[in-house]
């Protein structure tokens, strides 16, 4: 058994109990890995801060508030960062935006920018997250949590609400799209 | 370009991660927003949550089908292990009851009395077998060693008693319905029990002599209980072969018909064998009992008296 695992559910046991230290650690953990997730399915910084933010606030009020036992703390929230991205794009939908261009000009963000000129492979990541950019938003999430998060197949089917077939079609699938890209960005 | 070096290309994208100022405003920010909701009193994990967060943690495990089937497996093993040890246990084992219990259990599960019936023999058999390896035990006290054969003479008694109460029933069913059937058990019945009652006979003849007049009272209560299921499968035959006889006048049509399928002549052939069977078997019965003990001759018929009888109902099956 995983020690991670008995860690979440004691976690959940203690936030269950408004316990603040809990929820800290809560945050410590998930931060980073809720804030990729969102910033992958949004265009800034910006944004993916705020909404991470939020998720965390959200999953608060939830746990402390439902009657249902929660099964699993990571599922519920990518599952919240999810809904928000969705609500965040409803209400954008109004103004007129094209994600594309918006995630071309992220990509030479200055503050990204000072990021990337830290590694080797700086041109090789811009060009990955292009390709990620560019992707179905249900194949972009199973690349993010298969491969950059790296949840088994039984938590991102859970996540996605979908059965673990159908999360291993889609990876295979998502696969070839990255693929596919990377081949037509190299020519 | 491999899978392998997309998911590498992928994985480098793990280096993406928020301000490190941002993490900590945000922390505080955070901790601020749920604070009118925090409780003031400290929380204290206690035994019963960490009892709820092992069923959360295991519960879905023991769902999977991997340890359903392990756990299935188990049942079956462990169960098959103790009947197996049970099957080889001897009173006085820990087991021994079990062995009972399952005993039993295969007479109630078993349909039709004649099969009932069989197991039953089957079971004093088996009793025969056990009162030999008592006898033959050296590692017990004299007590236990009584205790042991009080037990399983008990046993043996209360299995042929069985078998005569089961004999009775198929007495009281119709019996023309399948009349050569249970005239052969009623045969292969008789012949069993007095096997039985003989074997338990000749086995005590082992013991010492204190040991004999001990036991005496028991073994000859058991004895003559072997007897007694032994005389009720006769007069079940006895009961049968009027009626084959009575059926056999005012239906003399049929039985030819049967006759010329051959079947039933086959089966009237294997009844006389095991008639003749029977005769030696109840003359050497008879004896044993005249050996043993006195009373219990009384309830049987004279030997010879008993032989023509048998021969007499070879005799009219046969024609």
């Amino acid at each position: 058994m995983n020690t991670s695992k008995i860690q979440e559910k004691l976690l959940l046991s203690r936030l269950k109990k408004k316990d603040p230290e809990a929820f800290a650690q809560v945050y410590d953990l998930y931060v980073t890995p809720i804030y990729r997730f969102i910033y992958f399915k949004v265009s800034t910084h910006q944004d993916a801060e705020d909404l991470t933010s939020e998720v965390f606030l959200r999953m608060w009020h939830y746990v402390i508030e439902t009657e249902e036992s929660i099964q699993n703390l990571k599922a519920l929230l990518y599952k919240t960062a999810r809904n928000l991205v969705i609500d965040f794009y409803r209400r954008r939908a109004t103004r007129e935006f094209t994600m594309e261009d918006e995630a071309l000009m992220n990509v030479e963000d200055d503050r990204q920018q000072s990021l990337l000129s830290k590694i080797e492979t700086k041109a090789e990541m811009k060009n990955i997250e292009l390709v990620l950019r560019k992707m179905k938003d249900e194949y972009r999430e199973v690349i993010i949590l298969k491969f950059i998060e790296e949840l088994s197949i039984s938590e991102i089917a859970k996540i996605l609400d979908k059965s673990k077939g159908a999360v291993r079609v889609l990876l295979h699938r998502a696969l070839k799209v990255v693929r596919d890209l990377l081949q037509e960005n190299e020519k | 370009m491999k899978n392998k070096e997309i998911i590498v290309k992928i994985q480098k994208l793990k280096k993406i991660s928020p301000r490190s100022k941002w993490i900590t405003l945000n922390r505080a920010f955070l901790l601020r927003e749920i604070k009118p909701d925090i409780s003031l009193e400290p929380v204290v994990i206690s035994w019963k949550d960490y009892g709820q967060v092992a069923i959360r943690l295991f519960s879905p495990r023991l769902l999977e089908p991997a340890v359903v089937m392990l756990l299935i497996l188990g049942v079956f093993l462990s169960s098959s292990l103790i009947v197996n040890a049970a099957f080889y246990s001897l009173p006085g084992d820990p087991l021994y009851r079990v062995k009972i219990a399952l005993e039993k259990t295969q007479v109630a599960i078993t349909p039709g009395d004649e099969n009932k019936v069989e197991l039953k023999i089957e079971f004093a058999k088996k009793r025969v077998e056990e009162f030999d390896k008592i006898v033959n035990q050296t590692n017990v006290s004299p007590e236990q060693k009584k205790k042991n054969i009080n037990t399983v003479v008990e046993e043996f008694k209360r299995n042929v008693v069985a078998v005569k109460d089961h004999i009775g029933k198929i007495q009281g069913q119709a019996p023309a319905v399948e009349k050569e059937k249970t005239l052969k058990m009623a045969i292969s019945i008789s012949s069993q029990t007095d096997e039985l009652a003989q074997a338990l006979d000749e086995k005590a003849e082992s013991l010492s002599e204190v040991e004999k007049t001990e036991i005496k009272a028991v073994m000859a209560e058991a004895v003559a209980s072997a007897q007694e299921a032994s005389l009720s499968a006769q007069e079940f035959l006895e009961g049968a072969r009027s009626q084959v006889e009575a059926e056999g006048v005012v239906e003399g049509e049929s039985v030819e018909e049967v006759d010329q399928s051959g079947n039933s002549e086959a089966i009237i052939q294997e009844s006389a064998d095991s008639t003749s069977t029977v005769e030696i078997q109840v003359t050497t019965g008879s004896e044993s009992i005249t050996d043993s003990q006195g009373d219990s001759v009384e309830a049987l018929p004279p030997p010879n008296q008993e032989q023509d009888a048998a021969s007499e109902t070879t005799k009219d099956i046969i024609e």
